[in-house]
């Protein structure tokens, strides 16, 4: 058997790409991969600030602007959608029309000791 | 065809099958976040807490938890709540101190979180002077309000001659006419505590 260059050559190469393929079938094994809707965790982050419930009952859009802005990134952007969600009427609407698809939703139980349900589609995204 | 140009080929191929098979199999699920568990969870808490604030009685303050919690599980698809615990849900007047507090542990799929809300007015100190202008008599009380969340963004006071400012820190003064008997103080999340005044006996 002889043992050239171009054989040691071969066999490195086929060890880096049989390498790679294992890799590439352990890593997809399990079949799913479990992340978070950016747009879910900001809204889930400004729940946790009662300035936001008190925008969304009070419909003061500035309010919601306000705390929105102080949240996300400087150089993103969002849309909301308020809902009455007894009788699913639009409250209010606000942001840029552009992000306006894919939003997320919750829906808040009442504020201010009375059971009022709201629905909140939002979504945040790059600005322009 | 030498030795390397065959691995060559072979590793190609190996590649496009790797490639193939990381995106054809891999399924993406959105999960929902713990964020918005708590944060719905506080809304529910601070509700509950407001809401027994106003009527004072305990199993009513219940069952509105349960109406809240069956709601939200209604509309949202991800947030289930297992069981839940009352640590603490007090509603208390006096003279010098009034408080309102809800505490509840909730046990979701992903652990537990503990809610609470609070607000807590103790008087510090109490002065009597009357105003030039009317003749009318006032009480001045330095008051301390906390929260849970530390200092209240704002506080106002019910009915209208009632008057909250403030000092600093967690101090505010409260103003009010001395023939008033309750002196209700609203913090910025709706939960109200009412101290009751001198002339309340």
């Amino acid at each position: 058997m002889n043992f050239t260059l171009d054989s040691y050559v071969a066999t490195l190469i086929l060890v880096v790409s049989l390498t790679y393929f294992a890799h590439s079938v352990l890593v997809s094994l399990p079949r799913d991969r479990h992340c978070y809707d950016d747009s879910l965790v900001v809204l889930g982050r400004l729940l946790r600030h009662y300035d936001f419930q008190i925008a969304i009952y009070t419909n003061n859009l500035a309010l919601i602007d306000a705390v929105v802005y102080s949240t996300i990134n400087a150089h993103h952007d969002y849309y909301i959608t308020i809902v009455d969600t007894e009788t699913k009427t639009i409250v209010s609407e606000h942001g840029t029309l552009k992000l306006s698809s894919y939003l997320v939703s919750v829906t808040l139980p009442g504020w201010n000791g009375a059971l009022k349900p709201r629905t909140l589609c939002f979504r945040v995204g790059v600005r322009g | 065809m030498s030795y390397s140009v065959i691995a060559l080929m072979i590793s190609l191929i190996l590649i496009a099958i790797a490639v193939t098979v990381q995106e054809s199999f891999v399924e993406r699920f959105y999960t929902w976040p713990t964020e918005v568990d708590k944060g719905l969870l506080d809304t529910i808490t601070v509700n509950v807490a407001s809401y027994l604030s106003r009527v004072k009685d305990l199993e009513m303050a219940k069952v509105f938890l349960l109406k809240n919690l069956k709601v939200t599980e209604r509309y949202n698809r991800g947030f289930r709540v297992l069981n839940y615990s009352i640590i603490n849900m007090t509603v208390y007047s006096s003279q010098n101190i009034a408080l309102v507090n809800v505490t509840i542990v909730y046990n979701l799929l992903w652990g537990c979180y503990c809610s609470s809300a609070l607000l807590l007015v103790k008087v510090l100190n109490i002065t009597e002077f009357s105003d030039p202008l009317t003749g009318e008599v006032f009480y001045k009380a330095i008051i301390i309000c906390s929260t849970d969340r530390g200092k209240p963004k704002f506080v106002k006071g019910y009915p209208t001659s009632v008057t909250v400012n403030y000092l600093y820190n967690n101090i505010w003064v409260l103003t009010y006419p001395t023939s008033l008997k309750l002196a209700i103080i609203e913090d910025w999340r709706g939960i109200r505590v009412e101290l009751k005044t001198e002339s309340s006996g």
